[in-house]
């Protein structure tokens, strides 16, 4: 009864209060012949299986209100005296909130989801956290919110797919977000009509808009510590069930070259890295299709020491150099798409086979050049640079635009082709954000937005 | 529409560009020579085509030559391009040699043609072979790899750095040819053999033909007061030593004065140097230094004002005085024809300063 008069805000509907918007927020009556109790707490991140046998369990075993009352304040990890800032951090940290008679008892029951956490298999890092989100939602709102401990933090839970009813959590910070990009979503979401949706990048498909897209409008990442990362920056998440991964959004194409380790690099380390990066994707992208250019329209462009080499490569090939880098290409894609469905055992093999042997036999054979060979690796190491796979597939498809700009008219194609894709780049947008502005800061999406001089 | 798009970019990867060839159906000319003809007014030219090699790894330099007669060197060239089985490609062509011969004649002809033509670079090097331009192109040093490559490197300063050549590109040489008060110079490379050349001389031209060839050591003050921080050597004489130094830095300027109606063009040298060789092998000590700097400045000082007049007396101005003159006046009309009558009586005053600062490594 003290504790009560001193802090009469912290009760179950305060808290609840606090945490509205919170759709894993659970609240229970517990209604005995003579009893009654009240238990509240977030599904996401407290363990089921232990508030039933450690608070549900006893309600009903006991004979009264009061011996109840005396185990759970027995329970270890059981807080009485609590303020209500300190009442939402154990909440949002995995505690139940029980209202036992007139008492009120907050109980630590944390869920962590240690063994069923899997490592991250698409987007490594070297010193870094390697939990990836997993294919159970409950798993992966538990991942989030052990990284994001706020009761800003919203999740809202809808249903898409007339038959596969995948649960869908929209995750946001409600101090940060841009609530017009919210809104966009939830409209999309909600226009939404389709059967089945089983992977995250098909969400992805369906909401961004546009029939013909060439670069990514959301991110899709399976790291946890992206996912909070960009929330803290305002943005949205959605996650779905059996997914495996989440998309945020809005995206800027700066986001898909910036990874996770990039933060825990020296600020000169993760520069350089960032800019080793860009410079992977100017390579793949250029690379082929200046060889043409060069080697067919302008080899006074090229030193003459290079433009003899390249010639004497190319003196036993027999057909054009655009086909000689087209078929380079392929065969690079197809090694790469082969080496993606083989068994794991099995890979290694097929990349020496192709990748060594193949480029060895075809140059001895004179079917392609030496300095085609070496070209052609550069393209294909340099593509996987960009941390975000679903980027580095759409520079992937990009570099064949400037190879065939280059067939038709030679550097001048490939120059009009860059300033047509940057022209493009710069009218896109990604739920209202522009996509293209690179050198805006990170941070300045939502929490910064206007303090400066405007 | 989409069917549309297709179809365009169908036919886009059927009908290559007109001008698309590919490297190896293009054969590389890296150097041109031009001579005269065995008949009065015709040239002969002569093309040094860049195989490449198949295999990399052998050291061996594979290259053509072919020459041809005719009344144009359009013409010539036209009629060599049915001589080789692949298109004749002068976007790599880096020099142009003159017959010494044919420069004797005038270099006009020949300079407007390399300047019209759109695929010839306008940074090619010219330069007066000796004793005359095919035989410079069969020069081969045993040290180089791709055709050419050592009058490439010689030429841009890339490779060597001789104080003794001097390049000259085809835009310098235009309009050295085209302005007032300025003439043109360009350098001889003479042919010693098959296998080595010599660049070491300069010949100063009028508007159109060679007048004057300057000698080695006259070339070396030449680039000594047209380009900052000349490295070469130059000696100094004290009590009988003969003392070698080496210019660490140098640079020079100089001003046009008139002086009671008489011009008078004073030169300032400026030159920062190292003992490179004593015959003495006396002691160096800080006297002895000052006393090579003063030597070796009053050396220079004559052989520069020697080499001043000599140029002066050919009525040539490599050096641009004349421009340097009219940029600083304002009597537009007149001002030309001021100099012409002025140049004759030019007196050179030479300030040179050496200052030889260290005596080399030994102690």
């Amino acid at each position: 009864m003290v504790e009560q008069r001193h802090k009469p805000g912290v009760s179950p509907e305060w808290i609840q209060e606090q945490l509205s918007g919170f759709a894993d927020l659970e609240h229970r009556k517990l209604q005995a012949s003579s009893d009654e109790a009240e238990l509240l707490y977030i599904k996401s991140v407290t363990d089921g299986q232990s508030i039933s046998q450690a608070v549900i369990a006893p309600f009903y075993e006991m004979d009264s209100g009061e011996a109840y009352g005396a185990y759970l304040g027995g329970l270890p990890g059981s807080h009485t005296e609590v303020d209500g800032k300190q009442a939402l951090e154990l909440m949002l940290g995995g505690s139940a909130c029980i209202r036992s008679g007139s008492r009120i008892f907050i109980c630590e029951l944390p869920k962590a989801e240690a063994g069923a956490v899997r490592e991250t298999v698409t987007e490594s890092v070297s010193q870094g956290p390697s939990d990836a989100l997993g294919e159970d939602l409950t798993v992966n709102l538990n991942l989030i919110r052990r990284r994001y401990q706020s009761a800003q933090l919203k999740l809202e839970m809808t249903v898409i797919g007339n038959i596969s009813r995948t649960k869908t959590a929209i995750l946001y910070d409600e101090s940060r977000v841009d609530h017009r990009v919210l809104a966009e979503l939830k409209e999309r979401l909600d226009t939404l009509q389709i059967d089945v949706l089983q992977a995250a990048g098909e969400l992805d498909k369906y909401i961004s808009g546009d029939k013909v897209r060439i670069f990514p409008k959301t991110i899709v990442t399976e790291r946890p510590d992206r996912v909070v990362f960009n929330l803290a920056e305002g943005k949205v998440a959605v996650m779905l069930d059996t997914a495996g991964y989440a998309i945020i959004l809005p995206a800027i194409f700066n986001d898909f070259f910036t990874a996770m380790d990039d933060k825990i690099h020296l600020p000169v380390v993760g520069r350089f890295l960032k800019l080793l990066r860009i410079l992977g994707v100017v390579l793949t992208l250029w690379l082929p299709a200046l060889y043409v250019a060069f080697t067919s329209y302008n080899p006074e462009i090229v030193r003459v020491q290079i433009a003899l080499l390249i010639a004497g490569s190319r003196a036993t090939v027999p057909y054009p150099s655009f086909v000689e880098v087209l078929i380079m290409l392929l065969m690079m894609e197809f090694l790469t798409e082969a080496s993606l469905r083989l068994p794991r055992a099995i890979g290694p093999t097929a990349t020496t086979v192709g990748g060594l042997i193949l480029g060895q036999a075809a140059t001895a054979a004179g079917l392609v050049g030496n300095i085609m060979i070496i070209l052609v690796s550069v393209v294909a190491i340099s593509n996987f640079m960009i941390p975000l796979n679903m980027m580095s597939f759409s520079i992937r498809v990009l570099k064949y635009f400037f190879i065939l700009a280059a067939i038709a008219t030679g550097l001048v194609g490939v120059v009009c082709c860059l300033v047509g894709f940057t022209a493009y780049l710069c009218s896109q947008r990604s739920f209202g954000q522009p996509y293209f502005k690179l050198f805006a800061l990170e941070s300045a999406g939502s929490g910064k937005k206007g303090s400066g001089e405007k | 529409m989409r069917r549309a798009l297709c179809g365009i970019i169908a036919l886009l990867l059927l009908c290559t560009g007109c001008e698309y060839k590919d490297i190896d159906r293009r054969i590389f000319v890296v150097a041109i020579g031009i001579d005269k003809g065995q008949e009065a007014g015709d040239f002969k030219v002569s093309l040094k085509l860049a195989l490449p090699q198949g295999d990399v790894s052998k050291n061996e330099e594979k290259m053509q030559i072919l020459t041809e007669e005719s009344t144009s060197i359009s013409e010539a060239l036209r009629r060599m391009k049915s001589r080789v089985e692949k298109e004749l490609d002068y976007v790599h062509c880096k020099s142009i040699v003159l017959g010494d011969g044919l420069a004797a004649e005038g270099v006009g002809h020949v300079l407007d043609w390399a300047v019209r033509r759109r695929d010839m670079q306008l940074i090619l090097n010219f330069s007066i072979g000796r004793p005359n331009a095919l035989e410079v192109l069969q020069v081969k040093p045993p040290s180089e790899r791709i055709p050419s490559n050592s009058l490439i490197m010689a030429m841009s300063g890339q490779g060597t750095e001789s104080p003794f050549i001097t390049s000259v590109y085809t835009y310098e040489l235009m309009r050295k040819l085209y302005e007032k008060g300025i003439d043109p110079i360009l350098p001889i490379i003479e042919a010693q053999g098959k296998e080595e050349f010599l660049i070491d001389k300069i010949a100063l031209l009028d508007k159109n033909k060679t007048r004057l060839v300057l000698t080695a050591d006259e070339t070396r003050l030449f680039n000594l007061l047209t380009r900052p921080n000349l490295r070469t050597n130059f000696p100094a004489y004290v009590q009988g030593g003969m003392y070698q130094y080496y210019t660490e830095s140098s640079k020079s300027s100089y001003k046009i004065e008139i002086q009671e109606g008489e011009p008078l063009i004073r030169y300032t040298i400026r030159i920062k140097g190292i003992i490179e060789e004593n015959s003495a092998q006396t002691e160096a000590d800080q006297k002895l230094l000052d006393e090579i700097s003063a030597s070796g400045a009053e050396e220079l000082r004559t052989d520069v004002e020697a080499m001043l007049s000599k140029v002066q007396k050919s009525g040539l101005d490599p050096f641009g005085w004349g421009l340097h003159y009219g940029a600083r006046h304002w009597n537009n009309e007149t001002e030309m024809e001021i100099w012409e009558r002025l140049f004759p009586h030019i007196r050179f005053e030479v300030d040179a300063k050496v200052a030889v600062k260290y005596s080399g490594m030994i102690k």
